[in-house]
């Protein structure tokens, strides 16, 4: 009878829960082929390389009410193991209203040694700014930096390196981690981060490393990514036409070397620290701006938009039906699925299905881990053991980022040329008080009409 | 708001009318009285006169299920016998685990024993395991007096059958010379009894719905209007549908539709009169017959109600993109629908009733996937972007 349940689940599943699973499947079919081409690159990245010679370098850092973390940010310029001579530094403030200047200057007496320089424009705008940067930069290597963002001791000279050893490498992305103490913190907003972290870790432990190595990568970080001089300087530079002007960047820059063979990558060595996000209203944001950001950039870059045919076999396309297409259909059948209940399925079935399609994600996002958790080095190894268990909520986690991007896909088509986006929660919380101020209103006057 | 209140109005009207209940015209419940106008233009399986022994030589054997009842009905029409009084016994075989032995574990078989009297005929069934073991009995006065015809039912739970879980089952006499129906395989069929809602029930329902799409539309909280609006709007329809005069008339047609072109495909299959959807396939190479059951998610409808929800909702698009991606929308889904059908039935007749799970779940299914993928590109994704082009583009 046992067997007979199991079947009925399985078969209820692949049938019911093909909606759900088809994602899960795109997903596998490029984790395989992660795995596949991490395994040959791997090979590949212990090939070591010593530099001949140290070139100069500029680190770009546009300031934007960045008084909290700009120390911080320029200390761990300060400390990197490239010759501090060879780095100079551009801070680019767009429309400060806060004392980041003072931390600037403060930052400037205690180190002399540094070349740093201080540009101001008067009204905000990252994309302004990070452009003054790339035109003032001197270095034979630009590399921009947010100014909440801080590097990790070798990050520029493993980018210099890896410049240097690739000819062909244009322009590259480093490694972002999220700076979080792990294991410590029990509240939501720490099982949050907890996710954040695994999230990165494996956005650049494997995604970007496959981008890397099959030349497709997607974004170049705007918190870490660095360029070769001449190369950025014959491209449009940062636009701000969306909302995801690194990725619009990106895309440019690679027709630009599209006939020269030039490659657009990512230095998994290169590290940068990022702030965990702070709230969950923070998150949606975030993640309803790469959402859109990223409709929009593909929007543009299209010529014409293809076929569904032709869009399988581009990876912009695969992207897309993953990403857009895929999406509307999973939002229907998520609900729908424990729906099945009401139409006449049996409820332990329903339940069962919804388990098992849970043990899938989870039997993925565990395999992600484990193969990003050994691209890393031993002491941040040791940490994320600290929080292993974490990969439980993932497939949780995950389903929340799929609704804060589905948000993305609508407010993108109703909200236009906004960066500023509103949490649909608190706006739905705005209309109850609404409603509900109305409603006591209307009984007092209807009080005061008796009285 | 008066723009969409009207709307709601005139789709209101029109959802009210397609969810008529089909009443007659699909066929009253099965009710065990020891009439059998219930019966007429069922799914059924007939056998010819003179193979068996003149008490149990069987004529046809009729099955079918009640919505939100979880039994299966069952009906046997035995060849007038001489001794028009005269009763028999005779067993329904279940292969419960659906893989051509009747023998296993969790396999049964109902002894059915019929007696003609003066006021209705007594029918005694008594479910057995495979091995012997009584399980349960139920009797009742569901025969004719004239001996002709029986009926009973035997609850899902009993036989160890979950909703939509193939089975495979037939009839026998008992002791030599006895009748057997099918001659030769037996009959598989995954039987769903459907759960239908209380339309008003429903009507309320969707009243709630619309007041709160109509609010959340008015304060442009558009990620919550298109999921609120989207998914409301699937679930109300399927349960307005369930049972309805739409689904009847859906699941008929295609039904009618998948008939007549495996006909041009040379394979043969059997419809009803008062059975909508359901195909009734001879497999040579079993030599055995699979009940093919179109119901509210194999008719289309079920992702028509999702697609349409989708895109109603979508605060992109204007009402003209939104009506013309709907027409186009439904003729495609009802296309890519007939396809999975035809070629699911296509796949078993050629494959055999134990390609079923393959020909359902990989052919059926994984082709239907995508089309329907390749449709939302169309519909959603391209139209998307190039609208995004636009005001992007503009500045």
């Amino acid at each position: 009878m046992a067997e007979i349940f199991w079947e009925r689940v399985l078969d209820f599943m692949l049938f019911w829960g093909i909606w759900l699973l088809a994602p899960l499947l795109v997903d596998i079919s490029t984790a395989v082929s992660y795995f596949v081409t991490l395994f040959m690159y791997l090979r590949k990245e212990d090939e070591g390389f010593t530099l001949s010679h140290y070139p100069y370098v500029t680190v770009l850092v546009p300031v934007y009410n960045s008084a909290e973390t700009l120390y911080k940010c320029l200390q761990s310029i300060r400390d990197q193991s490239y010759p501090s001579a060879l780095i100079q530094v551009i801070c680019v403030n767009n429309g400060s209203r806060d004392n980041s200047f003072e931390v600037f200057q403060r930052f400037q007496y205690a180190h002399p040694e540094l070349p740093l320089m201080w540009a101001s424009l008067d009204r905000p705008g990252k994309s302004e700014a990070l452009n003054v940067g790339l035109y003032s930069g001197q270095g034979s290597y630009l590399i921009n930096v947010d100014a909440d963002t801080w590097l990790d001791k070798d990050a520029v000279l493993q980018v210099v390196r890896t410049f240097e050893s690739n000819p062909s490498l244009v322009a590259a992305t480093g490694s972002i981690r999220v700076d979080k103490v792990l294991g410590k913190g029990f509240r939501f907003i720490d099982l949050l981060n907890y996710c954040e972290v695994v999230e990165y870790l494996i956005a650049f432990g494997i995604g970007r490393r496959y981008q890397n190595l099959t030349n497709t990568l997607f974004t170049l970080s705007g918190a870490f990514s660095a360029f070769r001089r001449d190369t950025i300087l014959q491209s449009f530079l940062y636009q701000n036409r969306t909302v995801s002007e690194d990725t619009d960047l990106t895309f440019h820059l690679r027709q630009i070397v599209k006939k020269k063979q030039g490659r657009i990558g990512c230095i998994s060595k290169a590290i940068a620290y990022v702030e965990p996000i702070e709230s969950l209203a923070r998150l949606y944001s975030q993640r309803v701006r790469w959402q859109r950001g990223e409709i929009e950039v593909l929007a543009m870059h299209y010529g014409r938009v293809p076929g569904a045919l032709k869009a399988l076999f581009q990876f912009t396309g695969r992207i897309l039906i993953s990403d857009h297409t895929l999406a509307f259909l999973r939002l229907s059948w998520t609900f729908l699925i424990p729906f099945l209940y009401f139409l006449g399925y049996s409820l332990p079935t329903v339940v069962a299905a919804i388990f098992g399609l849970f043990i899938c994600y989870l039997l993925l996002d565990g395999l992600y881990f484990l193969v990003a958790y050994t691209s890393v080095d031993e002491p941040y190894q040791k940490e994320l053991q600290k929080i292993w268990w974490v990969v439980f909520l993932l497939p949780g986690y995950r389903f929340l980022t799929y609704w804060f991007r589905l948000a993305g896909i609508i407010v993108g088509m109703t909200q236009p040329k906004s960066w500023s986006v509103e949490n649909p929660v608190k706006q739905l919380g705005d209309l109850l008080r609404f409603y509900k101020k109305g409603l006591v209103k209307g009984v007092f006057r209807k009080q005061w009409r008796e009285f | 708001m008066k723009r969409l209140f009207r709307l709601g109005v005139y789709l209101g009207f029109i959802v009210w009318v397609l969810s008529w209940p089909a009443g007659a015209r699909a066929g009253q419940g099965f009710v065990l009285d020891g009439a059998f106008d219930d019966w007429q233009g069922r799914a059924h399986l007939a056998d010819g006169r003179g193979d068996g022994r003149e008490d149990a030589d069987f004529k046809a054997l009729a099955w079918g299920t009640n919505e939100n009842e979880r039994r299966l009905y069952f009906m046997v029409e035995r060849q007038l016998p001489a001794a028009a009084g005269r009763g028999c016994t005779c067993r329904l075989y279940f292969d419960v685990d659906c893989n051509g032995s009747y023998d296993n574990s969790v396999d049964k078989y109902a002894e059915v024993t019929y007696r003609p009297v003066a006021g209705g005929g007594r029918v005694a069934v008594e479910l057995y395991s495979a091995s012997g073991h009584l399980l349960a009995v139920y009797r009742g006065r569901w025969g004719e007096a004239g001996g002709r015809r029986f009926e009973f039912a035997v609850p899902m739970n009993k036989l160890g059958i979950y909703p939509a879980q193939p089975v495979r089952f037939y009839l026998s006499g008992i002791g030599a010379g006895a009748d057997r129906l099918p001659d030769r395989g037996d009959n598989q069929w995954a039987p769903f009894p459907g759960t239908v809602k209380s339309k008003t029930g429903v009507a309320a329902v969707c009243f709630v719905w619309l007041a709160v799409a109509a609010i959340l539309r008015r304060h442009r909280i558009w990620p919550f209007y298109y999921i609120w609006g989207a998914v409301g709007f699937t679930f109300i329809m399927v349960l307005f549908f369930q049972g309805s005069l739409l689904e009847y008339q859906v699941e008929y047609r295609t039904g009618m539709i998948v008939h007549r072109l495996l006909r041009c495909l040379d394979i043969v299959t059997y419809v009803f009169d008062k059975a909508p959807g359901t195909l009734l396939v001879l497999i040579k190479m079993d030599e055995s017959w699979t009940t093919i059951d179109i119901d509210i998610e194999s008719s289309g409808l079920l992702e028509l109600c999702i697609f349409l929800g989708l895109v109603l909702f979508y605060p992109a698009y204007r009402p003209a993109s939104k009506l013309l991606f709907s027409l186009a929308g439904v003729a495609s889904v009802y296309l890519f629908n007939l396809l999975r059908l035809v070629l699911v039935v296509v796949a078993i007749y050629c494959g055999g009733r134990n390609m079923s799970f393959i020909a359902h779940t990989l052919f059926g299914r994984l082709v239907f996937f995508v089309l329907i993928v390749v449709l939302y590109w169309y519909v959603f994704t391209r139209p998307s972007l190039k609208k995004v082009r636009e005001y992007v583009g503009s500045g």
